[in-house]
């Protein structure tokens, strides 16, 4: 691809559940009020060996690394608040209902794949109508503060903050582990 | 092999339980009985203990041996279980504690207590029927070499259990020790350690 200004468009956030759930299958959430700040974090570990100098602070001839995950914030301007209540609903570990709680120490994954009744993850698509190189976030849930909602007589703009990790069912995964397993991929949620 | 860091990646612990204690479902009878047990949420940490005497001499002074006797070794096991099958830690806690009052085929869970005194090898076979031992294997999904420990049980403390809403991580103590069946030298029965296996690096 040549080199050029990278434009993703008019970005329309999409969300699927699990089966059961409103958003069993894709359904959009909304557009944003900004941009979506995508924010990777990588699980990195320095190997210390004193022919390095092992003082403490860093000087690794290697690394290894453990895996990621990604924090991104939607500021929902243009949306589907039904859409909206049930990824709360969702991300509050399948609740009753939005605003209720989950059991305590419920699992997210519920040892059930991606969009199984009980799995409480959400996929979001990001999509790029302009730049093509759409963002989808597999498993996903609403997290540290999942929401800001101002009520008021200006437009609510939702700030919801989103966590994606690398779901799986058996982290064995025949042997496998985490390889292979997404955080994200670049393919249309659909 | 060269110099390298290394690394051992993941591991999955598999049990090997006497024939006396039910196969896993749809394993025939035939083969071994082997249980996967799981995974472990850190590092499995293997301790090797050595049991050396010192020989002492005069002339050596009262603290330093000219000699030592080797008197063999064990070994001690932990690990930290977050992704496992509760059934298979439950009879290797039922026959940490020499089978409870199980019989053969006998589904009995754990904290049943057998007779006091119980031996654990009861001089038979190791896996054999009534052989309380357990083989443990840890195995590595990169090919690095596995650990086999044909005869444990768990020990000192067996399984710690955290209780509550949070996902049970079972922290496990096992012991290894070299087992051996009592043998006929043809002076009568008696244990010899000479060859007999603590650890070794075959798959279990």
């Amino acid at each position: 691809m040549a080199r050029q200004y990278f434009i993703n468009g008019e970005t329309m956030i999409s969300v699927k559940g699990a089966a059961g759930s409103l958003i069993s299958s894709t359904t959009q959430l909304g557009l944003s009020q900004d941009a979506i700040e995508v924010t990777e974090y990588y699980l990195q570990d320095d190997i210390g060996v004193d022919a390095y100098g092992n003082t403490g602070r860093p000087n690794p001839p290697d690394m290894q690394i453990f895996g990621s995950f990604a924090v991104f914030r939607t500021n929902l301007v243009h949306y589907d608040p039904l859409i909206l209540q049930e990824c709360i609903r969702l991300s509050f570990g399948n609740a009753p209902a939005e605003g209720q709680q989950s059991r305590a120490g419920t699992l997210y994954g519920n040892n059930v794949p991606l969009y199984g009744a009980g799995n409480c993850y959400i996929s979001v698509g990001v999509s790029s109508p302009v730049g093509g190189i759409p963002w989808t976030f597999l498993s996903c849930h609403m997290a540290e503060q999942p929401f800001t909602y101002p009520l008021g007589t200006k437009r609510s703009v939702v700030q919801v903050q989103w966590r994606a990790i690398a779901y799986s069912v058996d982290p064995w995964n025949n042997g496998t582990g985490s390889l292979g397993v997404p955080v994200y991929t670049h393919n249309l949620l659909v | 092999m060269a110099r390298q860091y290394q690394i051992f990646g993941e591991a999955l612990v598999n049990l090997r339980f006497g024939v006396h204690v039910p196969f896993p479902p749809g394993t025939s009878q035939s083969s071994p009985n082997i249980w996967q047990l799981g995974l472990s949420q850190d590092a499995i940490n293997i301790t090797v203990h050595d049991f050396h005497f010192d020989v002492k001499t005069d002339s050596y002074g009262p603290d330093i041996p000219p000699e030592t006797l080797c008197y063999l070794g064990d070994a001690e096991i932990r690990l930290k279980l977050v992704h496992y099958d509760n059934t298979a830690l439950g009879f290797w806690l039922r026959e940490a504690f020499a089978g409870g009052s199980a019989g053969f085929n006998d589904a009995q869970p754990a904290g049943i207590m057998p007779y006091a005194g119980t031996p654990m090898g009861g001089g038979l076979p190791i896996y054999a029927s009534g052989n309380h031992y357990v083989g443990l294997g840890i195995t590595s999904a990169i090919g690095y070499p596995p650990w086999r420990f044909p005869s444990t049980y768990l020990a000192k403390p067996p399984v710690m259990y955290p209780v509550g809403t949070k996902r049970i991580i079972a922290e496990c103590s096992v012991r290894a020790i070299p087992y051996t069946p009592l043998t006929n030298t043809g002076g009568g029965y008696q244990a010899q350690s000479f060859g007999t296996v603590l650890f070794d690096h075959q798959n279990l």
